[in-house]
């Protein structure tokens, strides 16, 4: 009997309160229905939801793909798109991402947009958004992201996708049957387009999505990730120069100080005759051969600052 | 603490036994937002409106948890009642004052945790002995301590971060460590008052 009591209490003193937050709930978070109209690249959508919860949340729950690394934190600074009616002020957690112009534009992240009333908003394409902030002047593709950018981001761009033609259609369509039915198709395939087109050029990884069903920020994602390729046009000869531990102790900012002046370019950049693009990579796993470097698929090494004009000659008299 | 006077009661909870400065209690929200006045604003009125509807809540708790004899679950239903009456903080702020809110990010559920509160609960309560009224008493001048606490923290904070003297290793926390250990020496003149 003496431990009922302790226990009717707590469930009365529980239950009191669950109604009262209840009550709570109902008079001070419901919003209503709200209507968000959508416009993006397939055109205007249109919607009727509950409100109360965030725009992020909202869109990705009617499917639609937006990047948000941090799942809604307001930390990554990915999630942005344009806001034109609706959505309340700007908040000081977006201010860190969101520049004065684009604060004009009514640029908004959908994870900090508490949805309470009406909202018309415009999704910005993520290739246009990620090519927008490598245009940028503080974008640096050597070190990744800055968040620090006073640009033209998120303005939608001119549709100049460059047309791929009958050729290479086929070329890629091949590429896509060729591994459409194996588990995991997509790194296959751009493996393939890598090694047929020496890069991946945009047109292509449309096409790659509309065939393999697929929303192109996934392709993006994969193809951003791995080192080997590249979304610019590269040279036909490729030389990555390791960086990594052993590589760097051993010298190999030596290496590509060598090579900087004879190709006449700065790692990173590719020659204007499309021949050599030069770039460093954090290790390729050949630590006994440090320093070392690999000329498309080919390693070389142990690499000396005296054998790279050889090196440059050899290649240069394989070519001709 | 029978007889006290409510005036006694009131100054000694606000600026005698100061609950940040004194019992150096709510150090994780008393830190991390004295970096800005309007933030230790928010922070400190929120902690006002959770301490005092808490604390005469728990009261009425308390005493009917003793005439029953369970006063083993006091802990327990007193942090129940605090995470619910944060719980109602929170929709009031998203509702009225969301930028506030924002700004507070994780702190405002950590009033939950904030030992500030459960410690105001449980003194007016196990130690002290108040009557109702004092108890009050006791939570709103207590609380209005932690915020003035903090406030001021705050404002000597932003004057330096304005003049921008601050060794690096200092900046942030360890800054505010030492400006509330001179306003706490500085507390200590009013230990005679009552």
């Amino acid at each position: 009997m003496e431990t009922l009591i302790p226990i009717g209490i707590i469930t009365a003193i529980l239950f009191t309160l669950t109604v009262i937050l209840l009550i709570a709930d109902k008079l001070l978070v419901s919003y209503g229905d709200c209507t968000i109209s959508v416009a993006d690249e397939d055109g205007d959508k249109e919607f009727t939801v509950q409100g109360g919860s965030t725009l992020l949340s909202i869109l990705i729950d009617q499917g639609m793909e937006i990047p948000a690394s941090c799942a809604g934190r307001g930390s990554c600074g990915f999630c942005k798109l344009n806001v034109k009616s609706g959505g309340g002020d700007i908040l000081p957690t977006e201010e860190m991402f969101i520049s004065k112009e684009e604060q004009k534009r009514g640029t908004r992240l959908a994870c900090q947009v508490k949805v309470k009333e009406d909202i018309e908003l415009f999704v910005p394409d993520l290739i246009s958004t990620v090519k927008g902030m490598s245009e940028s002047d503080s974008f640096d593709t050597r070190t990744k992201w800055t968040f620090e950018r006073e640009g033209q981001m998120l303005v939608a761009e001119d549709k100049k996708t460059p047309k791929l033609d009958r050729t290479q259609r086929n070329q890629v369509l091949d590429i896509v049957d060729k591994h459409r039915d194996n588990p995991g198709p997509i790194l296959p395939i751009l493996h393939d387009v890598n090694a047929t087109f020496n890069y991946l050029p945009e047109a292509v990884l449309r096409q790659v999505s509309k065939e393999m069903d697929m929303p192109l920020s996934k392709i993006f994602r994969i193809a951003t990730f791995y080192n080997l390729f590249s979304l610019e046009p590269v040279g036909k000869y490729k030389i990555t120069v390791c960086t990594g531990t052993a590589c760097h102790v051993r010298g190999a900012e030596g290496i590509i100080e060598a090579f900087e002046p004879l190709l006449g370019i700065k790692c990173g950049e590719t020659t204007e005759d499309m021949m050599f693009t030069l770039e460093e990579v954090r290790c390729i796993g050949c630590c006994g051969l440090a320093p070392v470097l690999t000329v498309n698929e080919d390693v070389q090494g142990p690499m000396t600052k005296k054998k790279v004009p050889e090196l440059l000659k050899d290649i240069k008299n394989n070519t001709q | 603490m029978g007889e006290t006077s409510l005036l006694s009661i009131f100054i000694t909870a606000l600026l005698i036994q100061n609950v940040a400065l004194y019992y150096l209690l709510g150090m994780c929200p008393f830190v991390a937002l004295s970096r800005s006045l309007t933030t230790a604003f928010g922070m400190g009125a929120a902690v006002i409106f959770v301490v005092t509807l808490t604390s005469s809540a728990n009261w009425v708790i308390y005493q009917i948890l003793e005439a029953t004899g369970s006063l083993i679950i006091q802990y327990i239903v007193f942090i129940i009642v605090i995470a619910a009456c944060v719980q109602l903080v929170e929709m009031i702020m998203e509702r009225f004052f969301p930028a506030l809110q924002a700004s507070f990010g994780i702190f405002l559920p950590l009033i939950t945790v904030n030992c500030t509160v459960l410690f105001i609960s449980l003194k007016v309560t196990t130690v002290d002995n108040l009557s109702y009224i004092q108890t009050v008493v006791y939570a709103i001048s207590a609380a209005i301590g932690f915020w003035l606490a903090m406030v001021m923290v705050a404002a000597i904070y932003e004057k330096l971060d304005l003049i921008g003297k601050v060794p690096k290793g200092l900046q942030g926390p360890g800054i505010i460590m030492i400006i509330t250990g001179i306003i706490a020496l500085a507390f200590m003149g009013f230990s005679g008052m009552v």
